[in-house]
């Protein structure tokens, strides 16, 4: 009999009902969505390094060899070691080509995931190539390539097409987060194909350990063992793949937890109010209840269930959509970033358990609300409630509050009586304002990044790398035909009193081709003593300019050490820079690695120095393929925003409607025009969407920022929104909040005054 | 010609097929300053008779004239300012907004029109001066009632309009409010209608309505009214 009263009362109530299921939908939706998404990437990450045996610490150096293997092989805590050469080469056929060539015996780590041709066999002479690579290059099984290593170039058949999973995220430039597989990829083949006159170096040892916990106390130990040799060691931690997908995933779990929290407040807010709202109405139906013999517990058990019903139900659905349409739609995006052999959503159990909390709150709202209904004694539900104390506050005693017109009286009055109505509306306006800020701000970043980058710090038109193996008369060729600044790139590990980093140094030779700003994004030149640091490195460092610093570039033995002399902002590869006097008074040579130029440059140019040429279009172009999935972000968020907004606005609306429909026919009987009770109606509307705008615009703010701060350490971007995007933040969110009171108000029009009148309720 | 006239009124509710006729061929006169008691069982049409002629609701057949001006004729922008200008309408269930004041729910009526009674005298007038300051959960239910006559009368009505007045007051306190009522038109000459259930009241109205199944049964007119203290007795 109750479950039907129920059903009766949500009828009876729909409009509210259907918005606290759809708030209490979307807060799961958009959690389920997104937990799914980075929860299926984690798994499905997991799996794929599982099945290929990761390495867990690599080690890179030189001239490794079977006794290394087997001296590591000792150690306790090892599990397996593999020997690897791997090196970048540029293609025979093109030069702006780059291919990772390595060099396996019968490895068991790191092991490349075979998904077209033949299976791995140490037997097979030829080379298994990068799927991504073949598949932009139109490569297929069978044709045959041209492999270039040090001293040789010989030819090889395509004997499959794999994937690996040190190559999730493939990319070998720092000044382009894109992957660019037409131009990077990499290959895969035995020692015992190779040419018999061919001795290559193994450069590189893979381990993995039985417990990654012991994983410190390990590399102290190989780093003393090979304490006489050059060498770098590289754990999950610092790998560029591994490190930058994990990166990936906890931004999404960081995004994930935020925005549903509004949803979910939303919600449980409804449920408050519309209980309230039922409770109340139902004054004698609660006391015949009573008369019939239900128990109070009773009576208060069925009210909750109205929550707990609601809250499960819309809690449900999201749970099984969610996942369905959010996370393809982040995939889209992801799968142009990152290559891995499957994509799959899976749900953590928080999903489910959020789900649970969901109902459990929407049940304690609504106990919240009728438990007060309960314990009232029966003469008081007589008369209309009084307002509270406060109804006379310090403000109405003032000179100021008499002068104040009918309306703002009223609504003032309105707005302390019924709090949480007016705290809720203020929730929806702020949430729908910063959602929309967030979108648009996010758009606006990026977009920032590319002109800060692209147009205001490289001013070059093309990048000349150099090959690393060339000979001076070979760059002086270079130098003879085009003009322009030279620089030295190296990868470089970094040292403050407490901390540890890797990151780039860049060596200036002179020109005006690369710029540097300050924080404020003043135009700065790097000084002609001590380094200049970038301000990301700085705050991971905890230096600042004055202090001094430890580096060195990979593969040396000594530390050198510097003052900060500035602090320079950059968006990507993060580092130091120093003048070549300088550098060269560290008694090191300046070898130079490219060659920026503003000249146009022939793409197919030929000479012996260069490695590639890279335009700087090419760059732009790719990271204006990562705002294109931006933006389908930015349009899911726009659309909550407006969804979010409308929905809360809409319901309260249509309670403080039902609410004082009384009150609204006896200023019709007293001969207010409509329009006059409209404008009364929308002044409160107004007052709150603005509170909620004033508090909105921060929030989207901070949301942006906070974003920002989950980026991988190599990126420093800057918050930017612009002033038209706050703008239409806000417009979008008073059109939305004008929309629906004129929806709403169209009803004042329909108001009997006759029946309205009749009786007390 | 009179300053009211109900000629040949007919109202008809229409629910679903079924036709109710709450007001059949009703006529009647009232002149200016009269204070005029509209008397009849529940369900005789009462309250339908006082809506026609506040323009709350439309009449099905027949013209109200008020002074020679068809308010039938009216569409709802005009009634809406014939609302305003011309009635003062007083409801069983006071109607007041529980969220303003005694003063403030009078004083609203400056939100709609400039030549209005001071507030504070028509609050004197209703012998509620000490009370402005109290919200309507704060008063009797008698002090509420005559809030909402304040409210009325402020707005220098050309119609009174009272749909039992004393309907959810004691019988001394409707007393008062009827005493009030009474004064106001004696003293003030306001055109004063009052739809009640005590039937003693026809002593002390200069007209008498009496309303049976939505038809007129008898329209009496008083040459010498008692005063409502005198009744009472
Ligand atoms: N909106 C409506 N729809 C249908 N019938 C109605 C409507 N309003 C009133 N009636 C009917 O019209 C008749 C007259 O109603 P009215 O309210 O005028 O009576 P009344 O004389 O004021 O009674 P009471 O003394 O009980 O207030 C009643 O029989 C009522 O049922
Ligand atoms: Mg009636």
């Amino acid at each position: 009999m109750l479950l039907r009263k129920m059903i009766r009362d949500m009828k009876k109530n729909l409009g509210q009902f259907i918005s606290i299921f759809l708030m209490a939908f979307l807060a799961s939706f958009v959690f389920a969505g997104i937990n799914a998404e980075w929860y299926g990437l984690q798994t499905e990450a997991g799996r794929y390094y599982k099945e290929t045996k990761l390495a867990d610490i690599w080690l890179i150096g030189s001239s490794f060899n079977r006794g290394d293997v087997k001296k590591i092989m000792e150690l306790s805590g090892v599990k397996d070691v593999s020997l690897r050469f791997s090196l970048d080469f540029p293609t025979y056929s093109n030069k702006d080509k780059i291919l990772n060539i390595n060099v396996i015996e019968d490895n068991t780590l790191s092991l490349p995931k075979v998904v077209e041709g033949s299976p791995l066999n140490t037997t097979e002479d030829g080379i298994w190539l990068d799927q991504s690579y073949a598949k932009a290059n139109s490569l297929e099984i069978g044709d045959q390539i041209q492999v270039e290593i040090p001293g040789t170039i010989f030819k090889k058949d395509i004997l499959g097409l794999i994937l690996h999973p040190e190559y999730v995220y493939s990319s070998n430039d720092s000044g382009s987060f894109m992957p660019d597989h037409d131009n990077y990829g990499f290959g895969f083949l035995y020692a015992s194909s190779l040419p018999e006159d061919l001795s290559i170096e193994y450069n590189q040892i893979l381990m993995s350990i039985d417990d990654r916990s012991n994983e410190e106390g390990i590399i102290a130990i190989v780093e003393n063992m090979f304490a006489d040799r050059f060498m770098l060691v590289i754990n999950h931690d610092s790998h560029l793949s591994v490190s930058s997908f994990n990166n990936e995933i906890e931004q999404n779990k960081a995004m994930g937890g935020v925005f549903p929290v509004v949803f979910f407040l939303i919600a449980a807010l409804s449920i408050l109010t519309t209980m309230t709202r039922i409770t109340n109405s139902q004054r004698t139906q609660i006391g015949a209840l009573k008369a019939l013999g239900f128990s109070k517990n009773k009576i208060l058990f069925h009210y909750v269930s109205y929550g707990i019903w609601i809250g499960l139900l819309g809690g449900l659905l999201g749970l099984i959509t969610g996942p369905l349409v959010i996370a393809p739609i982040l995939f889209i995006m992801q799968k142009s970033i990152y290559t891995l052999p499957k994509w799959s959503i899976a749900l953590s159990p928080i999903s489910y358990i959020i789900v649970a909390l969901l109902a459990l709150s929407c049940g304690l709202s609504s106990y919240l609300a009728c438990r007060g209904q309960l314990k009232e004694v029966p003469a008081a539900s007589l008369r209309p409630k009084a307002p509270k104390s406060s109804s006379h506050s310090r403000m109405e005693k003032s000179k100021l509050w008499y002068k104040l017109s009918f309306g703002i009286q009223w609504n003032l009055r309105d707005i302390i009586r019924s709090r949480i109505r007016s705290l809720m509306a203020i929730v929806g306006v702020f949430g729908c304002t910063a959602l929309l800020l967030f979108g648009l701000g996010l758009r606006d970043t990026i977009n920032k990044v590319s002109d800060w980058m692209y147009k205001d710090l490289n001013v070059y038109e093309d990048k000349i790398n150099l090959d690393s193996h060339t000979f001076k008369e070979d760059i002086a060729e270079v130098a003879n035909s085009y003009s322009g600044q030279w620089i030295q790139e190296s990868p470089i590990e970094l040292k403050s009193d407490s901390k540890k980093e890797n990151g780039f140094l860049t060596v200036l030779d002179d020109g005006d081709e690369i710029r540097f700003e300050d924080v404020q994004r003043n135009r700065i030149s790097i000084p002609s003593k001590g380094v200049g640091i970038s301000y990301k490195m700085a705050e991971l460092l905890d230096v600042k300019a004055g202090d001094n610093i430890e580096w060195r570039i990979y593969g040396q033995k000594d530390w050198a050490r510097s003052e900060i002399s500035v602090i320079y902002r950059t968006p990507m590869g993060q580092g130091i820079v120093i003048n070549k006097d300088v550098y060269e008074d560290f008694g090191q040579s300046f070898n130079p690695t490219s060659l920026l130029t503003s000249d146009r440059i022939d793409e197919d140019i030929s000479m012996k120095a260069i490695e590639n040429i890279q335009n700087k279009n090419t760059l732009i172009n790719s990271f204006n393929e990562l705002l294109e999935s931006i933006r389908m972000i930015v349009l899911i968020l726009v659309l909550g925003a407006i969804l979010l907004g409308s929905v809360v606005l809409y319901n309260l609306g249509a309670l403080s409607f039902t609410e004082r429909v009384r009150e609204l026919a006896t200023l019709k009987v007293l001969g207010f025009h409509p329009k006059q009770i409209r404008s009364l109606l929308s002044m409160q509307n107004i007052w709150l969407t603005i509170l909620g705008i004033i508090i909105g615009v921060p929030i989207g703010f901070w949301l942006v920022d906070f974003m920002l701060s989950t980026m991988p350490a190599s990126l420093d971007m800057r918050i930017f929104i612009s002033i038209k995007s706050v703008i239409i933040s806000i417009l979008g969110t008073f059109i939305v909040s004008v929309t629906v009171n004129s929806l709403l108000s169209r009803n004042i029009r329909k108001i009997d005054m006759v029946s309205a009148l009749k009786s007390v309720e | 010609m009179s300053f009211i006239r109900f000629d040949k009124v007919t109202k008809d509710y229409v629910m679903g097929d079924l036709i109710y006729r709450a007001a059949d061929n009703i006529s009647f006169d009232i002149e200016k300053g009269e204070f005029v008691i509209v008397l009849g069982p529940s369900g005789a049409g009462k309250s339908t008779l006082l809506n026609l002629l506040g323009g709350l609701d439309y009449v099905t057949e027949g013209s109200i004239l008020i002074d020679g001006n068809d308010i039938t004729k009216y569409d709802e922008k005009a009634l809406t300012i014939y609302r305003k200008d011309s009635i003062g309408f007083v409801f069983q269930f006071y109607n007041l907004i529980p969220s303003l004041t005694a003063y403030e729910n009078v004083s609203l009526i400056k939100a709609i029109k400039r030549d209005t009674m001071d507030f504070n005298e028509a609050l004197s007038l209703v012998g509620l001066s000490e009370h402005g300051n109290k919200f309507p959960s704060q008063l009797s239910g008698g002090e509420q009632q005559r809030v909402s006559i304040a409210r009325a009368i402020c707005k220098n009505p050309k119609l009174l309009l009272c749909d039992e007045p004393t309907g959810a007051l004691d019988t001394e306190t409707g007393l008062m409010v009827l005493e009030l009522l009474q004064m106001l038109s004696r003293q003030n000459g306001q055109t004063v209608i009052v739809v009640t259930h005590n039937a003693h009241m026809a002593l002390v109205a200069d007209r008498v309505i009496k309303l049976r199944n939505g038809k007129i049964s008898e329209v009496v007119t008083n040459q010498s009214p008692l005063s409502v203290r005198e009744v009472s007795w």
